[in-house]
């Protein structure tokens, strides 16, 4: 999963998924890219499908479309690596396809996740105006502009995961809402981690019989 | 995740364990009919001696993580499968330089010996609170002592002398024990001696110890952190110091207080022992099987973790700990707290 390869131009190489986790929470990505905490729980829920149809690489043939399953892309001129889940190919274009579990978040971190991989088809010659996002909850695709604007944003949000792995900071956490539906919740300790100072009990004095039970 | 951590224990020398698809397959010859467990539901297996797993079963155990320990029937550690190795470097320099700095060091130590004296001292407590007379009084005269070790802890200038400590809080402990045992006529307790147990009660908690210290190296490596470099114990070769450390605080609560309970209540009686022409005791097969069924059941009650706000159960509390000195090693916490019962 941490696989921190070096892209051709030396840039520490960005898994696309960071980008994702980094949109969700800074310090989820650390734990994640930095910390090597997890590995399959947070991915098995968040991807459950991908393990099934979506996964298996294939490809399809159509009226001038082609269809490719579980695609590696990357790019090299900003050190991004990853797999899409299904890419559509017509002509010059590519329409890059994000299988969610859950439902459509309109600006979520689904679509940072998204340009990041138009940014790496964009690099290898396609024209990429739109991808989807298709929810499994919903049966549906929801279209997502690939604008300039979303793809700096991309370009931002790995150079500074890439600052993260790279020095191996790990941010405080945030302790809130957000912290209620993360997977790593068990690893992070949010509520002990988030920077506020911690109480440092008195140890060494004698403390009397507590409650607890047989 | 799965923050279930079911251990499967198999014990009965024969049985063999087969990977059959998405579980495993336990077989015994004399036993008919087969058993069928499904793999997701098992995060670690741990075997006793005469009892086989496949080859097929090891590796796809390592493959996804899940490890499986060897003991003797004795609940001596004899090997350990883990697969890859969790990828934390980071955290591992991190507790590489703790170990290596004679303050961080100390204050780790401090902590982890604090939180077994506080937990022996209720031990002692609770069981003073049950009983009278010269028993009482002995009692509270042993935590009474080991009130003053406490205080002694806060002079330690290195982690040896806090060891030191540790040493003289364990000798003071264990000389109460015969006041712990309401059948003390008939379990002899003498100390602790463990080269071989000479008394059933040391053999019990020497087992008890072996299926403590399974748990605690399985959470540390869960963690990422390595189990050989301590900070209480320091690093000597081919011992698994940290994993001795974290050890400490739950020694008295999670072991000793099952121990005693065992025998106490006469769970367990002789027959469940047999003594060695060397002078040494070990635990029958049935006696083994009694002894897993309660360390099994007592894993699953809950206990308060006052730094969590919550409860958290016995199997899990190692890993809670381990997590919790990983935080601190890698800077979130500005302290290592013990596990203290309250
Ligand atoms: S628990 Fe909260 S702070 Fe921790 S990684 Fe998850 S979202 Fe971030």
């Amino acid at each position: 999963m941490t696989d921190d390869s070096q892209a051709d131009s030396g840039l520490r190489e960005v898994p696309l998924s960071a980008l994702e986790h980094y949109d969700y929470c800074h310090r989820q990505t650390a734990l994640i890219h930095v910390e090597g905490v997890w590995s399959e729980s947070a991915e098995t829920v968040r991807g459950d499908l991908s393990h099934t149809a979506v996964d298996l690489p294939g490809i399809q043939r159509r009226r001038g479309l082609t269809v490719v399953r579980s695609l590696q892309v990357w790019s090299h001129v900003h050190g991004l690596r990853g797999i899409c889940d299904v890419v559509e190919f017509e002509q010059g274009t590519a329409t890059p396809v994000e299988y969610k579990v859950g439902r459509y978040l309109p600006g979520g971190p689904a679509e940072l996740q998204l340009a990041g991989q138009a940014l790496c088809l964009i690099e290898a010659g396609f024209a990429v105006p739109t991808g989807y996002v298709y929810s499994v909850a919903e049966r549906r695709r929801h279209p997502v502009p690939i604008t300039a604007e979303l793809l700096d944003q991309v370009v931002r949000a790995a150079e500074a995961v890439r600052e993260l792995i790279v020095t191996g900071t790990l941010p405080a956490a945030r302790n809130d809402a957000r912290c209620r539906k993360c997977s790593l919740r068990e690893d992070c300790l949010p509520e002990l981690t988030d920077g506020r100072r911690q109480a440092i009990p008195d140890l060494l004095t004698p403390r009397p019989l507590g409650q607890w039970r047989d | 995740m799965t923050e279930l951590l079911n251990t499967l224990y198999v014990q009965t020398p024969g049985t063999s364990l087969h990977l059959d698809g998405d579980t495993v397959r336990v077989f015994h010859p004399d036993q008919t009919g087969r058993r069928l467990l499904p793999l997701v539901r098992i995060d670690h297996f741990v075997v006793f001696g005469g009892v086989n797993v496949t080859d097929d079963l090891i590796l796809r155990c390592a493959d996804d993580g899940r490890s499986i320990s060897w003991l003797t029937g004795n609940g001596r550690f004899r090997a350990r499968t883990v697969g890859p190795t969790t990828g934390n470097p980071l955290l591992r320099q991190a507790q590489h330089r703790v170990a290596d700095s004679v303050e961080q060091r100390l204050q780790i130590a401090v902590a982890m010996v604090a939180g077994k004296i506080h937990n022996s001292r209720q031990v002692l407590l609770r069981t003073a609170r049950d009983t009278s007379g010269h028993r009482q009084v002995a009692l509270r005269a042993s935590a009474e002592l080991l009130a003053e070790r406490l205080g002694l802890l806060g002079t330690a200038a290195s982690a040896n002398e806090v060891l030191g400590v540790e040493g003289i809080a364990a000798r003071d402990y264990f000389a109460a024990m015969p006041y712990l045992l309401t059948e003390s006529k008939e379990w002899k307790a003498s100390g602790r001696n463990k080269r071989p147990p000479t008394d059933p009660l040391n053999c019990l908690l020497s087992f008890l110890y072996g299926m403590l210290r399974v748990a605690v190296q399985g959470a540390l490596e869960q963690v990422g952190l390595d189990p050989y470099i301590g900070f209480l114990h320091g690093v000597r070769s081919g011992k698994p110091s940290l994993a001795l450390d974290l050890m400490e605080e739950f020694r008295p609560l999670l072991a000793d207080r099952l121990a005693l309970t065992l025998l106490n209540r006469r769970e367990l009686t002789r027959d469940d022992f047999e003594a060695l022409p060397n002078g040494g005791y070990r635990l029958t097969d049935g006696g083994r099987k009694s002894v897993l069924g309660a360390w099994q059941q007592s894993r699953q009650r809950s206990w308060q973790h006052v730094q969590l706000g919550r409860e958290v159960p016995g199997a899990l509390l190692p890993l809670v700990q381990a997590r919790l000195l990983a935080r601190h090693l890698r800077g979130d916490l500005v302290a290592y707290q013990p596990w203290m019962v309250s």
